[in-house]
C-alpha cells in the first residue's frame, strides 16, 4: 500500500514544477509590469481634460474591471488571431493578466493622485511649470509612494490568478501538476506542492513589497 | 523690472455666490499695494484670478497691457497656451499654507522650476537657489525636507521659490497667517525689504495693519467684492472715508 504523501514522489517530481514555477512567475513579473505602466497610464488619460480622451477610458477601465479574466483570455486566445495577430499563448496570457490588472492599478493611482493636496497643483501652476513637469515633477513623486501597498496586493492577487493560464494551454505550475497527475495517478502530491510553492512565493512577495515602501519612505522624505 | 496690472469690471462667481463684483484697478509697475478686509470679501480670491489659478468670470485683466485671457486678436486662450504661460511667468505667488513640495528639499524647492521652466542649467539653478536661501536667511537649511522646517522657515522657502523666478509682480496671499506670533516678524521684515528695492510690484493681503500701513504706498479696503475705499496707506489707516472702512478699522482694533 502506497502512503498519503510519498516524499520520495514528491522529491522526483520537483524539478518538473520547478520549471513549470519559472513559467508562472515569468508571466507574474511582465504582467505586473504591464499593469503598473499600463494602469499610470489610463489613470493620466483619465485625468486628461478633453472628454474625447477621458470618457473613453474611463468605460475601457470599468469594462475591463467588470468582466471576469477568464473570459478576457479566453477572448485575447481565440479572437485576436482571427484578426491577424498571432502570439504564443504565454505572450496572450501576459497581455491578459496585464491588461485587467492594469485597470485595477489605474484605480489605485487615481486615488493615490486625488490624495496629492490642491495647494501643490496651485504650486505648480504659479511656478508656471508645465503640465508634464507637474505629473512627473510635483504629483506622482507624492502620489505613488502611499499606493506601493495596494499595488503590491496585486502583485500578489495576479500571482495567484497565474492558473487560469492553463484555459489557454500555457503549461504553468497548476497545468504541470495536472499533466504529472494525469500520468500518474498520483494527485496528492503535486497539488500540494503547487500549493506550497504558491504559499512560499506569496510570502516573498509581500515581504518585497514591504521592503519597497520602506525604502520609498525614506528616499521620497516625509511630509 | 516690474509690470503693472489693470483690471476692468473683474467678476468672479462660483455657482450662485458673487465674489468679485465688477473690480476696476489700476496698479502702476512698481507699487506695493496692501489689500484688507473681513475674510470672504474676495482678497484673496483677486490674488487668484491674477495668478491664473482661476479664470474670471467676466471682465478682464491686463498685465503690462496685454490681456491675461486672450491672444493680440483677442481669442480666448486656455491655461496651458503658450500666452497665458507667458503671462503668467511674469507673476509669482507666495500663499497662506506654503504649498511646499514636501518631496524635495529646500534647495530642491527653489531649484525646481528654474530648471524646468527657465532651463537654467542643474550647477547655476543651485548656486542662484542657494543665494535665495542665503536672502531669506535659510543658508544653513540648504538639504532640509519641509517637514524638519519651523512654519516662518516655510514661508521663507516659499518667498525664495517665488523669487528664484524673477517675477515682475509678486502676490502675498496672508502669508503671516499660519504662523505663530513670534514668527511674524522676520516674514514682514522680508516683505519690508523686498518692497522698498521696488524691483517689482507687490500685493499684499494682509491682516496685519501696522504693516499694510507702514510698508505699502497704497491700501484697498474690500467688502463683499467690491473695492469699497482706495488711497494712500498713510490716509487710509489715519483718516478712512468710508464708514465701512472706519467700522472695520476700529473692530480691528478693538480685537488686539
Amino acid at each position: 500500500m502506497t502512503p498519503i504523501f510519498d516524499w520520495a514522489f514528491a522529491w522526483e517530481i520537483l524539478p518538473a514544477l520547478g520549471s513549470a514555477l519559472i513559467i508562472t512567475i515569468q508571466a507574474t513579473l511582465l504582467g505586473m509590469a504591464l499593469a503598473v505602466v499600463l494602469g499610470l497610464v489610463l489613470a493620466m488619460l483619465r485625468r486628461v481634460r478633453s472628454r474625447w480622451i477621458s470618457t473613453p477610458v474611463a468605460v475601457l477601465i470599468e469594462f475591463v474591471r467588470s468582466t471576469p479574466l477568464l473570459v478576457q483570455m479566453y477572448f485575447l486566445f481565440y479572437v485576436l488571431p482571427q484578426s491577424g495577430v498571432q502570439l504564443s499563448p504565454l505572450v496572450t496570457g501576459i497581455l491578459a493578466l496585464g491588461v485587467h490588472y492594469a485597470a485595477y492599478c489605474a484605480e489605485v493611482y487615481r486615488a493615490g493622485i486625488e490624495s496629492v493636496p490642491r495647494g501643490q497643483f496651485e504650486a505648480a501652476t504659479a511656478l508656471n511649470l508645465s503640465p508634464w513637469r507637474t505629473a512627473v515633477g510635483v504629483v506622482l513623486p507624492q502620489a505613488i509612494p502611499p499606493v506601493v501597498p495596494a499595488l503590491g496586493n496585486y502583485l500578489v492577487a495576479m500571482f495567484k490568478d497565474t492558473p487560469l493560464l492553463s484555459a489557454i494551454t500555457v503549461v504553468e505550475l497548476l497545468q504541470q501538476s495536472k499533466i504529472i497527475g494525469s500520468a500518474t495517478f498520483r494527485y496528492t502530491e503535486p497539488l500540494t506542492l503547487v500549493g506550497l510553492l504558491f504559499l512560499l512565493l506569496s510570502l516573498i512577495a509581500a515581504w518585497g513589497v514591504r521592503r519597497l515602501e520602506a525604502w520609498l519612505k525614506k528616499f521620497g522624505g516625509s511630509r | 523690472m516690474s509690470a503693472s496690472i489693470r483690471l476692468n469690471q473683474l467678476c468672479k462667481r462660483y455657482g450662485e455666490l458673487e465674489v468679485l463684483r465688477g473690480i476696476d484697478l489700476e496698479i502702476p509697475a512698481g507699487q506695493t499695494l496692501s489689500i484688507i478686509g473681513p475674510s470672504g470679501s474676495g482678497k484673496s480670491t483677486l490674488l487668484r484670478l491674477l495668478m491664473t489659478l482661476d479664470r474670471p468670470s467676466s471682465g478682464e485683466i491686463l498685465i503690462d497691457d496685454e490681456s491675461m485671457w486672450a491672444d493680440a486678436q483677442g481669442r480666448a486662450m486656455g491655461p496651458n497656451s503658450a500666452h497665458v504661460r507667458r503671462v503668467r511667468g511674469k507673476i509669482g505667488m507666495v500663499f497662506q499654507h506654503f504649498n511646499l513640495f514636501p518631496h524635495k528639499t529646500a534647495l530642491g524647492n527653489v531649484m525646481e522650476a528654474p530648471i524646468h521652466v527657465s532651463r537654467v542649467p542643474r550647477d547655476e539653478a543651485a548656486q542662484r537657489a542657494q543665494e535665495y536661501l542665503e536672502l531669506v536667511g535659510l543658508g544653513d537649511k540648504l538639504d532640509t525636507y519641509p517637514a524638519q522646517l519651523s512654519g516662518g522657515q516655510k514661508q521663507r522657502v516659499g518667498i525664495a521659490r517665488a523669487l528664484a523666478m524673477h517675477p515682475e509682480i509678486m502676490l502675498f496671499d496672508e502669508v503671516t497667517s499660519a504662523l505663530d506670533p513670534e514668527l511674524v516678524g522676520g516674514i514682514l521684515e522680508i516683505l519690508r525689504d523686498l518692497a522698498a528695492k521696488r524691483t517689482m510690484t507687490m500685493i499684499i493681503v494682509t491682516h496685519q495693519m501696522s504693516f499694510a500701513e507702514r510698508s505699502s504706498d497704497r491700501t484697498l479696503f474690500f467688502d463683499q467684492g467690491n473695492v469699497v475705499e482706495d488711497a494712500e496707506s498713510s490716509v487710509l489707516f489715519s483718516n478712512p472715508k468710508e464708514e465701512r472702512t472706519q467700522q472695520f478699522l476700529q473692530s480691528v482694533i478693538e480685537s488686539i
